[in-house]
């Protein structure tokens, strides 16, 4: 991007000299080198104070991110569906107790008490109380 | 500004067209290129909003500042520079914006171009061509100042301002028409009146 690549060229020759003439006049007096040194310095100040608190913010902005990933996984630990019961009374399979209740009900009632019983145990049975 | 006082570097990638060819292979510092375009971007400032020394270095100075913090969302899709004055026009236009709402709260008259003068040595005719620019349109004046007096081309200036092409050549013809009403006299190729 150029001084030299405007469309001046295109220009009539007098309208090119208007053009010439009103560039001249209407221009900004150069910056004298005290300017351009004081516009430096203010610059470098205000890049340099930017830079920090850009650090200060990406930080910030992690910290508050990890602080919700920690809320949201605390908050699933805490929930209900995530607590587990302590097995009181499990089978070595770790079946609950209430478990084998719903499997002998549904193997339906048993008519004697020494049904529930497997056949080597009734015939010890037999043999020691006689029956 | 010297490279310690703050250390700030940009990537090569970003610098096309910042400082010479084989400094660019070695990101040079950012200040390199605010040493590179700062008389300019505080010019095209000035003539920008019509002549105000102070407020242009400070908008130059916001546009640097602006340009910087956004150096991360440059994609590298236009020069670093076009983009970098880009940022100065928008922020020429927020400027604008901003005096021309203190001046209807102050109940001043907004833009109110000074009075032609008749030619009388330098600073009237000075006087008098910023009063021919303050009265275009904004948008004659800012086709005008960056084509014709900035040497932007015409799809530099629709990019820069945001306009189409086509706008940005109907802003020249109608700016250039208005000025040769109001400025003739300083047209070389005209006859001296008698």
């Amino acid at each position: 991007m150029s001084h030299e690549r405007g469309d001046r060229t295109q220009l009539a020759t007098h309208e090119g000299a208007l053009v010439e003439r009103v560039a001249e006049l209407y221009a900004a007096p150069p910056l004298s080198p005290t300017r351009r040194v004081r516009f430096d310095a203010r610059l470098a100040e205000r890049l340099g104070a930017s830079a920090p608190r850009r650090r200060l913010v990406v930080a910030a902005s992690l910290a508050a991110a990890a602080s919700v990933l920690v809320a949201v996984f605390g908050l699933r630990a805490l929930s209900p569906r995530g607590v587990v019961p302590p097995p009181t009374e499990s089978t070595p399979l770790g079946v609950a107790v209430q478990d084998d209740d719903a499997i002998l009900a549904m193997m339906g009632p048993i008519a004697d008490a020494n049904d529930a019983l497997p056949e080597d145990y009734r015939a010890i049975s037999a043999l020691v109380i006689g029956e | 500004m010297t490279p310690a006082s703050h250390g700030i570097e940009i990537e090569a990638s970003l610098l096309d067209g910042v400082g010479n060819a084989g400094a660019a292979r070695t990101q040079p510092p950012f200040d390199v290129f605010v040493a590179e375009h700062r008389d300019r971007a505080v010019s095209l400032a000035w003539r920008l909003i019509g002549g105000d020394g102070a407020a242009a270095e400070d908008i130059a100075q916001e546009a640097f500042l602006r340009a910087y913090r956004s150096l991360h969302r440059f994609r590298g899709e236009a020069k670093l520079s076009t983009w970098f004055y880009r940022i100065l026009v928008n922020e020429v236009k927020r400027y604008q914006r901003w005096r021309w709402v203190r001046q209807r709260r102050a109940g001043e008259s907004v833009e109110e171009p000074p009075d032609p003068r008749p030619i009388a040595g330098d600073p009237a005719l000075r006087q008098r061509v910023a009063g021919a620019m303050a009265r275009l349109s904004h948008g004659q004046r800012e086709a005008f100042v960056l084509v014709h007096l900035e040497g932007f081309s015409v799809q530099e200036a629709a990019h820069l301002t945001g306009r189409a092409d086509g706008t940005i050549k109907s802003h020249l013809h109608r700016a250039l028409r208005r000025l040769r009403e109001q400025l003739a006299d300083l047209d070389p190729s005209r006859e001296p009146a008698p």
